[in-house]
């Protein structure tokens, strides 16, 4: 017992010791607030070399050279307008703008890929939802008209996404989003993963309207909150 | 691994892989406008179909004509140049701030091939049309609005002298340096220092920490610098000294102005009182006036290519002090590779290649624009030949 309190003293006095040290060996203390990093502050940096063998999967990853980026936040919008041909700041898309200043924050802030996050994807799916909700508006006919030629939006989903149509749909999303730069083995892989979202948003009653629009809806943002446009 | 995270996988390679001409445009315009490129109803057949003209391009080996069309997009105004510059304009070096005077006078000189060396020394500031709130020295709003109402520009910044529109003598003006933005960033408060340190990590690529060096004279030190920290001499020599006697010797330049009340105030041959409060050591260096000495122009940091006179008077030599380096031009160099090349330039290849781009910046009366499209080509076009 007697030994604990001896070396918690002795503690508590280094602990001191190195405390005002500490504080008292620096150049300008009272303007370094002031002034930012700016003012003569010297950091001290104490960096132990690290063991190329003993990486963890962060280091590895700051380490690797990459040349693909991810779009910051207003790349991101203005990529999303240009191919669907709907400005953000025109008349009768305040709502994307409004959705807009919601997410910013949580989109990319510059285009370092490596510190992309779900949370960024959870806000690039939000903002894109939004442009297909417009797209797929009235007001936005034009637009729509130009991305698939074919869609009657108003249509029986039974007609809209029958298997010629349903192809025809996903390769005008396809061209019109991507730019048509897929190979033909990335075609198929993204046509296989699109005709499963048409089926699953299709539902049961043939001859539904409505369904016809939330599978445009459905498809339109999965293809607008890809890789392909948010990619550098 | 599943489907969906497959598929990401192989899209990001095949990003990569695939660099046939028009996947070389496709990329090119999408890191230069920010954006892919799509038709549009311009007149210019090279806009109207942006793809297909750059593709063209660089199928018959006119790489710089193909990037070149992709600077003609609102966006890369817009979007990529004021993104890029303004984290250069505040402490926190984030891009998350308002447009402002700054960043707006350097997409101009961009826009209009303004030699780049101007940018620390030229009376010149840029402004927008069809902003209904006119530039004012005390706030943001003209750029805030212009930001806001997403105006184009490309097609709307104007230039102007910043001494015909601040008031400012234009022996004072210094570029960017003297802009409201970098006063209310870099000249508030504190001792004038701040605005030094960002001119060296803005245009010469390097923090105080990089130019540490103990072994040069250190009478230029001023007062509010303790020369014996912590009751030990030592650890100002060997600390202290190595930023305070080349960035205190570089200050005087600064010591005319200060930002007061929302505006950067020039007050000629009156020293601003921050540049001599809080005497720690009486025999300290005391501002006098705004002359300077750059004491790092010899020792280590004579590796940076000081060209020129080393000493002067004011805020537009020393910018100009700057900007005749070998170090702004790399700095530059560096910047740009950085922004089209997504990396740093570390391994040897590219190295060289940004040393060979600094040099042609340099040969090429300091054209930005040019710096960027030649950048962008040998990145991305060259990259995968």
């Amino acid at each position: 017992m007697k030994m604990n309190k001896k070396i918690a003293i002795k503690l508590t006095v280094i602990a001191l010791l190195l405390g005002i040290i500490g504080t008292f060996t620096h150049c300008v203390p009272q303007i370094a607030k002031e002034i930012g990093d700016g003012g003569g502050v010297e950091r001290d940096r104490i960096e132990t070399p690290a063991d190329p063998g003993d990486k963890s999967e962060g280091q590895i990853i700051n380490e690797l050279q990459v040349t693909t980026g991810m779009k910051n936040h207003e790349q991101i919008l203005h990529t999303m307008s240009a191919v669907t041909g709907i400005d953000p700041y025109g008349a009768n898309a305040g709502s994307i703008l409004t959705i807009y200043r919601q997410v910013e924050a949580s989109l990319p802030t510059d285009n370092d890929i490596k510190i992309f996050t779900s949370t960024q994807q959870v806000a690039v799916t939000k903002l894109a939802a939004e442009f297909c909700f417009l797209l797929t508006s009235g007001n936005f006919a034009a637009q729509r008209l130009v991305v698939w030629p074919d869609l009657i939006l108003n249509g029986q989903v039974q007609n809209e996404f029958n298997s010629t149509k349903t192809n025809l749909f996903i390769e005008d999303t396809v061209n019109a989003f991507w730019g048509g730069m897929l190979t033909q083995e990335e075609y198929a892989m993204a046509e296989i993963e699109f005709q499963n979202l048409v089926t699953s948003l299709k539902g049961t009653d043939t001859t539904s309207t409505a369904a016809t629009g939330r599978v445009v809806r459905g498809v339109c943002t999965a293809a607008l909150s890809s890789a392909y446009i948010t990619l550098l | 691994m599943k489907k969906h995270q497959l598929v990401l996988l192989v899209s990001l390679i095949s990003l990569n892989a695939v660099a046939g001409p028009r996947e070389k445009a496709w990329k090119l315009h999408n890191r230069l406008a920010g954006v892919p490129p799509v038709k549009t109803t311009n007149q210019d057949p090279d806009l109207a179909d942006p793809l297909k003209a750059m593709t063209d391009a660089i199928s018959q080996n006119r790489p710089e004509d193909a990037a070149e069309i992709a600077t003609k997009h609102p966006n890369f105004y817009n979007v990529v140049l004021k993104n890029w510059i303004k984290p250069w304009t505040n402490r926190e070096q984030t891009p998350r701030i308002e447009l402002n005077d700054y960043v707006a006078t350097i997409i101009g000189m961009i826009r209009d091939d303004v030699p780049f060396n101007q940018v620390l020394s030229g009376d010149i500031l840029y402004t927008v049309n069809g902003v209904t709130a006119v530039y004012s020295n005390t706030d943001n709003n003209h750029y805030r609005d212009a930001e806001r109402a997403n105006i184009n520009l490309m097609n709307n910044l104007m230039r102007q002298t910043q001494s015909a529109v601040t008031g400012m003598p234009a022996t004072a003006v210094a570029g960017v340096i003297t802009t409201r933005a970098s006063g209310e960033s870099f000249f508030s408060a504190g001792t004038n220092r701040r605005v030094n340190r960002f001119n060296f990590i803005n245009y010469m690529c390097r923090d105080y920490e990089a130019l540490h060096d103990v072994n040069i004279p250190d009478y230029r030190v001023r007062r509010d610098v303790e020369r014996n920290p912590g009751g030990d001499s030592r650890t100002y020599k060997s600390k202290c000294v190595g930023c305070h006697a080349g960035q205190d010797a570089l200050g005087g330049a600064y010591a005319y102005y200060d930002f007061v009340n929302g505006r950067l105030v020039y007050s000629p041959m009156v020293v601003v009182t921050k540049m001599n409060h809080n005497v720690y050591y009486k025999d300290g260096y005391v501002t006098t006036d705004d002359s300077w000495i750059n004491t790092w122009a010899s020792g280590q940091n004579a590796a940076l290519g000081w060209r020129g006179a080393t000493s002067g008077n004011g805020v537009k030599q020393l910018g100009e002090m700057f900007t005749r380096s070998k170090a702004f031009s790399q700095c530059m160099a560096k910047k740009v590779f950085q922004l089209v090349c997504l990396k740093e330039a570390i391994n040897t290849d590219d190295v060289e290649m940004v040393n060979s781009l600094a040099d042609q910046f340099e040969q090429n009366n300091y054209n930005m624009k040019d710096l960027i499209i030649n950048t962008s080509v040998g990145c991305i076009v060259n990259e995968d030949e």
